[in-house]
């Protein structure tokens, strides 16, 4: 008896109807990685070391001269918006991996617990991660207006109106950047809440039972237990955070519009803003340039992560 | 043979999957051509270029004008032309339009320049019947490529109820001004226990701070001149940036607004143009630096009976004189961007250009005054337009009897925008003023500052250098 080896049976079985089969199936999601990504991104890099030349109406080569001009923008002292959107955008890698993070891992941790009003408090939370986020910054904008809102009505009454900026919080350029970041705890934190009780809800009850019968307490329940058992969702949230320092601009965008002065503004918001002034040499540049940082940040963070909270089987 | 059939149902469904997006198949196949206008939708409203466009099909009776208003289109415009999907015939927005002729996507529209239409002196080429600056204005390589299609009147927008009731004079000059807005704040409703009704002088949005354009480069064209205005708008040095004109407008607003926070509502600094519009007709300020298309975006939130009015911008210290020693008045048109255009690869270039033509006419131009209550740049008279509102008919007052400045500029710097227009640095002048607490002349000299830096960097990325 002849015996026919794997190879050969694979050869056999993909006859020229199996292969039209597949490349047709194939052609379109190629197709479209080929038009919306691998060539989106390669006119990208063009355009950077492109200008748009007004007389002849194309675009000529004219090597670093974006970059050069980016650099020399950011760190131009006359204006400082730029830097601003930089530095806004970076600051929220630190708040929201450790500031927003381990309190919402607290908040998880108290609402697994089932601490009294556990249920008011899950809705509390929950609520703005489901409602629209033109209607809460609406709302937002409402609570801290300087004219009608109730919180500065509440500061001026238990007689701490002195600390309200003039024109309000997010009309003062010291306070608008750290108003927003308020914004996106209350807004955001429903979010993560969700992801986190999910995993802790995985956790065997068991491992808490026995825990408890060797005497642990709740300090150690969430450090030695808890944290090390849902290490891959924290991994999860924390990438995720960091991807958004590249990405936030909508919440300010829509609560200041970048303002006032730009000390608002964000690395995404001004590509965004540019686009849409037609200046698409400078978005580019701005975009690989950040891209460029982004992806080995993002791809270390990834590794040193997987080090620190390593995955655990239960 | 199953199998075939299989791989040929498969091409049938990508194909019909691909396809059916790209097509219009749903409309009526109608007799009728077809122009399809998009249009900006802001603060003038629809009510113009649907009055426009009805006229049009009746003297056209063999055309259907499709018209389809979008708020963005001026964010999305460049993408169309370029992707050449879903293009109109015309675009009426807020256009960068240099760039786009330059890039090939704008259809040479000099003979709409050169066709004829009706005045008040019979018939006249449309380039003798638009403002001049606009003649020259519209021209990319010796070719007109957009038409405006508004003359904003900007500058500053009074509660006339409010000043009747009070006493209060519209003031003349800025001098007046100021002593306004001490009235304005020493008046008893704002000396009584009732925070509620009081009334400051202004409001106006920190938002969008550039709404203090208007007077503030009205004010620097009085003192500079509109011809060295215009000159600015050439770009053609960086001298241009050290005008005085710029230090003393920057310094009336350190004077009104900057060094006087009890000269404005609390929290103008947060608010965008609507919540500050719906605060002025409220009645919480006197004033508002803003346009004539105001009264169009308030709308329902004008409280019935409430009167307002347009300003002439009062005149600063030391404004250009008229040979019979009258300060000149200077109306901000605020135009330059407002424009139809027409895509060179538009289905009905020609019937596009007639459209054009046709806006153009007494009748028309008329027409769009009584719907929107403003202008546009074009020499013609409002006198016998019906039905125009107190405001309207102060805006067009102000139009008729001043010398309009515009912010036209063909220099490649400002087509490829290589700075913010007239703040380079691109930073708010007012809110560096009123809340960094920088005074007009540092902002001044840190803009002139900014300029010399990088002057000949923005020079060699435009290719002038």
């Amino acid at each position: 008896m002849k015996y026919l080896s794997k190879e050969k049976i694979k050869k056999k079985k993909m006859s020229k109807v199996t292969v039209s089969f597949i490349i047709v199936m194939l052609a379109y999601p190629l197709a479209h990685f080929a038009v919306f990504w691998a060539y989106v991104n390669f006119n990208t890099i063009v355009l950077t070391f492109q200008r748009f030349d007004l007389s002849t109406g194309k675009y000529i080569f004219i090597g670093f001269e974006n970059y050069v001009s980016y650099f020399k923008a950011l760190f131009d002292s006359g204006n400082n918006s730029l830097m601003t959107a930089v530095t806004n955008s970076f600051l929220m890698f630190p708040f929201a991996n450790f500031f927003v993070l381990p309190l919402t891992i607290i908040f998880s941790y108290f609402l697994h617990r089932k601490i009294l009003l556990y249920k008011f408090y899950r809705v509390v939370f929950f609520l703005p991660s489901i409602l629209s986020i033109v209607v809460l910054t609406m709302v937002f904008k409402f609570m801290i207006d300087s004219s009608f809102g109730p919180f500065d009505y509440l500061l001026k009454s238990i007689g701490l109106g002195k600390i309200i900026p003039q024109g309000g919080w997010l009309a003062n350029v010291h306070t608008a950047y750290p108003t927003i970041l308020v914004f996106l705890l209350w807004s955001s934190i429903g979010y993560a809440i969700i992801l986190l009780s999910g995993a802790i809800s995985r956790i065997p009850e068991s491992i808490f039972e026995s825990a408890r019968l060797d005497g642990i307490g709740n300090v150690r329940e969430m450090t030695s237990i808890i944290i090390p058992l849902i290490a891959p969702t924290i991994s999860t949230i924390f990438i995720l955070n960091t991807i958004g320092v590249f990405t936030f601009f909508l919440q300010a965008r829509l609560l200041t519009n970048g303002g006032p002065n730009g000390a608002t503004g964000t690395i995404s918001m001004d590509i965004i803003n540019s686009v849409e002034a037609g200046l698409f040499n400078w978005a580019a540049t701005e975009g690989v340039i950040f891209s460029l940082l982004a992806i080995p940040l993002i791809l270390i963070l990834k590794q040193v992560l997987e080090k620190i909270l390593p995955s655990v089987e239960y | 043979m199953s199998k075939k059939i299989i791989i040929l149902l498969s091409v049938l469904i990508l194909a019909t999957s691909t396809f059916t997006s790209c097509g219009d198949s749903a409309k009526p196949v109608s007799s009728k051509q077809i122009l399809k206008v998009k249009y900006a939708k802001t603060g003038f409203g629809s009510e113009w270029i649907e009055s426009i466009a009805k006229e049009f099909e009746l003297v056209n009776p063999g055309v259907k004008v499709e018209l389809e208003g979008d708020a963005r289109i001026s964010q999305k415009i460049e993408t169309r032309l370029a992707a050449s999907s879903d293009l109109a015939d015309v675009y009426a927005a807020t256009i960068n339009w240099g760039i786009l002729a330059a890039k090939g996507y704008l259809a040479d529209i000099s003979d709409v320049y050169n066709a004829d239409t009706d005045s008040q002196n019979g018939t006249v080429k449309i380039n003798g019947k638009i403002k001049s600056a606009f003649v020259e204005g519209t021209k990319y390589q010796g070719k007109n490529y957009a038409l405006p299609w508004s003359e904003g009147s900007a500058g500053i927008v009074y509660n006339k109820t409010m000043f009747d009731k009070f006493g209060w004079k519209v003031p003349i000059t800025v001098s007046e001004l100021i002593e306004l807005c001490n009235q304005i704040r020493n008046s008893p409703v704002n000396k009584d226990e009732d925070a509620n009704n009081d009334i400051k002088p202004f409001i106006w949005p920190g938002q969008v701070s550039q709404y203090w354009d208007y007077p503030v480069l009205t004010w620097w064209a009085q003192y500079s001149g509109i011809e060295k205005y215009d000159t600015f708008f050439k770009y053609e040095t960086k001298d241009v940036f050290a005008d005085e004109g710029r230090l003393k407008a920057l310094e009336v607003y350190e004077n009104l607004i900057g060094k006087r926070k009890d000269n404005y509502v609390n929290g103008s600094e947060s608010k965008d143009h609507i919540a500050a519009q719906i605060d002025f007709a409220q009645s919480k300020a006197a004033m508002i630096p803003d346009g004539s298309w105001v009264e169009k975006e308030i709308g329902t939130s004008l409280p019935k009976g409430l009167e307002i009015r347009m300003m002439a911008t009062p005149y600063i210290d030391g404004a250009k004189k008229d040979a019979n020693g009258k300060p000149i008045q200077i109306n901000n048109g605020w135009s330059g961007f407002d424009n139809f255009i027409i895509p060179a690869k538009a289905a009905h270039i020609e019937l596009a250009k007639k459209f054009l033509i046709f806006s153009c006419s007494d009748k028309m131009l008329k027409l769009y005054t009584q719907k929107t209550g403003s202008a546009r740049p074009f020499n013609y008279s409002v006198d016998d337009i019906t039905g125009l509102t107190g405001f309207s008919k102060s805006v067009l007052d102000i139009w008729q009897n001043s010398q309009s400045i515009y912010q036209i500029s063909t220099s490649p710097m400002h087509v490829q925008r290589m700075f913010s227009s007239y703040w380079p640095t691109g930073l708010s002048p007012y809110i560096s003023i009123s809340s960094s607490g920088k005074s007009a002349s540092t902002v001044f000299e840190e803009e002139i500052a900014f300029v010399n830096r990088n002057w000949d960097a923005w020079s060699k990325l435009v290719g002038s250098k």
